[in-house]
């Protein structure tokens, strides 16, 4: 380099230091969760979980039944909803994440800065999660509040069933991110991601189970123990037999292990959050 | 490496198509280089890959000596960028997306808010500063665009069409920003399809069809080079066919079309005296009286396209 181009250059240098990985991850996740916190959705959700908790909360007096007096039994009217609520999560606040910056071209502004795939990744979904949990949060303080005012206890189990429902948030946003990574439409990112939650797999779960194959491996069959943590003691699978026309029928139902559910959640949050690594550090703006 | 920027043999393979064939391209410190093609050249496929938007199937492209495809981070960084027309996030203001590039390229934070009201000021969006880029038009988000490539201020800009989408005035804007750009020694590399506005602001073109370099020199040098000229031309009376002929057979003589019954454009090699050869030629073709001989296009243009046109 000749001494003037050094001088020039000088005029531009020492202004701007690139930050550190961490720092920009920061920024993501500061910026990302506004997106979130600024969102129709997150609104959209807010009033769904209002209608749940006003339906629990109403129907029995409207009945003219008292609550539960059993605090596990009258949480697990709230908590048998909160697989859904995550389900929900996952599609509002992850489903579209990666691909929206390519179909919707605001890659095209962020991408050319320097900042690696890997931070913009962990970024997203530290925003996409941390909006979840306010939702989930706000959920379970509800159930606590209303168990403790109507019980005046909060069973430990109530706990286990929120960690059990952050493990299947953590999981279930991964594989969310991953067909974000796959698919070139939000739309299709979206619908896919929240049939695959509510339709495919408890459908594919029926079919193992009417074959009398136990579904572990399936994350909505393991995501069970988000309830069945609350049933005590906790439910141990159950093989009826029935005969029809002199052949006889096994009827199966399968209750997901805690231990064996927990890993079959890390699994595919370490999974497909790899995968997802891996096919957005190569995903181009075309 | 001393050049601000390099492609050495860079080539994109898109399936059966190839955007970019083997580029060689150099671009020294503190030029403005106009970057010129036909559509579908690979003007913007090269931009994309120097802009770590695309992976180049073979070769490197080098910001200040760093390789892009392995180290996007320190070659990025000083860098600004206009590709295509940027999407913004339509929940941020144009203060809080200048804000989050602003971190992610490390602002000082005291020094932030100054360089984002500078840069507001610059592209001329005050008014608009604080209301959300949802509802923003084209127009603006382009010049929001520009504001963000210049938050920074990078030595190197890298701008592809930048005036698209701008109306006739803030196209001036912005070619005056881009000016200015000039005379504080940043190094500017930008694509378009608009040869006179290249033409005025840059001192170099690269000029690419089917992915390969053409040429790549000074603007001057280039205009030089160019053999073929356009004149049009008025008439009093409406050209006939024999007319028409009689000026086709003419020495130097490219081309004649004819716009109007009394316009017509003639294609001419050569210059100033096949200029004047020429036009003292039509004023001898019987029936012919010349109200208006001049010159159209620039030397540019004529280069481009009888450039462009051998590398068809």
């Amino acid at each position: 380099m000749v001494q003037g181009e050094s001088q020039e250059l000088a005029l531009f240098q020492g202004q701007t230091t690139v930050p550190s990985d961490f720092q920009q991850y920061l920024s993501v996740v500061r910026y990302e969760t506004l997106k979130y916190l600024r969102s129709k959705r997150l609104l959209a959700i807010l009033i769904i979980l209002a209608l749940i908790i006003g339906l629990i909360l109403s129907i029995p007096p409207a009945l003219g039944h008292d609550y539960p007096d059993d605090a596990l039994e009258f949480a697990g009217l709230f908590i048998s909803f909160a697989g859904i609520l995550v389900i929900l999560c996952f599609t509002f606040f992850g489903a579209d994440a990666i691909v929206s910056e390519f179909q919707q071209k605001t890659g095209y502004l962020l991408f050319p800065n320097p900042l690696k795939r890997i931070v913009i990744l962990f970024g997203k979904f530290t925003a996409s999660f941390l909006a979840s949990m306010l939702v989930i949060i706000i959920y379970y303080g509800v159930v606590v509040i209303s168990i403790g005012a109507v019980n005046h206890s909060v069973p430990g189990e109530v706990g286990l069933s929120l960690l059990f429902c952050v493990m299947y948030l953590l999981s279930g946003l991964s594989i969310a991110y991953l067909l974000s990574s796959l698919m070139k439409g939000t739309t299709g990112a979206n619908v896919l991601t929240f049939f695959l939650f509510f339709l495919i797999l408890p459908i594919i779960e029926s079919v193992f189970t009417f074959a009398g194959v136990k579904p572990s491996l399936s994350i909505t069959f393991a995501s069970g123990i988000i309830y069945f943590i609350l049933v005590v003691p906790y439910p141990k699978d159950i093989v009826e037999e029935f005969t029809m026309g002199g052949d006889t029928i096994e009827i199966h139902q399968f209750y997901p292990e805690v231990a064996l559910s927990l890993l079959v959640m890390f699994f595919y949050l370490i999974i497909a959050f790899l995968l997802t690594y891996f096919i957005f550090e190569r995903k181009e703006m075309k | 490496m001393n050049e601000a920027i390099v492609t050495e043999n860079l080539t994109k393979v898109f399936g059966n198509f190839t955007a970019v064939n083997e580029l060689n391209l150099r671009i020294e410190h503190g030029v403005c280089v106009g970057f010129l093609g036909p559509n579908g050249a690979g003007k913007t496929t090269t931009i994309k890959i120097l802009t770590s938007m695309l992976r180049a199937t073979n070769g490197n492209a080098y910001i200040e000596g760093v390789d892009v495809g392995i180290n996007p981070k320190e070659a990025l960084g000083r860098v600004g960028s206009v590709v295509e027309t940027p999407e913004f996030y339509p929940y941020l203001t144009p203060v809080e997306t200048l804000t989050y590039l602003g971190k992610i390229r490390g602002i000082a934070s005291n020094q932030l808010l100054e360089r984002i009201e500078h840069v507001i000021g610059e592209v001329k969006l005050q008014d608009w500063k604080d209301k959300r880029i949802g509802k923003f038009s084209k127009g603006m988000k382009q010049r929001l665009a520009i504001a963000q490539a210049l938050l920074h201020e990078p030595p190197i800009l890298i701008l592809d069409e930048p005036t698209t989408g701008l109306d006739p005035r803030g196209m001036v804007e912005v070619r005056e920003i881009i000016k200015l750009l000039k005379t504080e020694g940043r190094t500017i590399f930008m694509s378009s399809h608009l040869l006179f506005e290249v033409q005025e602001v840059c001192d170099k073109v690269a000029m690419i069809n089917k992915g390969q370099l053409l040429t790549y020199d000074e603007i001057e040098k280039l205009a030089n080079l160019a053999e073929v000229v356009k004149v049009e031309v008025q008439i009093l009376s409406p050209i006939t066919p024999e007319q028409v002929k009689a000026i086709q057979d003419f020495n130097s003589v490219k081309n004649l079309v004819v716009y109007q019954p009394h316009l017509f454009v003639v294609e001419l090699e050569g210059r100033e005296p096949e200029k004047a050869e020429l036009l003292a030629n039509i004023q001898n073709v019987e029936g012919i009286s010349v109200t208006s001989f001049r010159a159209v296009g620039t030397a540019l243009e004529n280069l481009y396209m009888s450039m462009i046109s051998d590398s068809i």
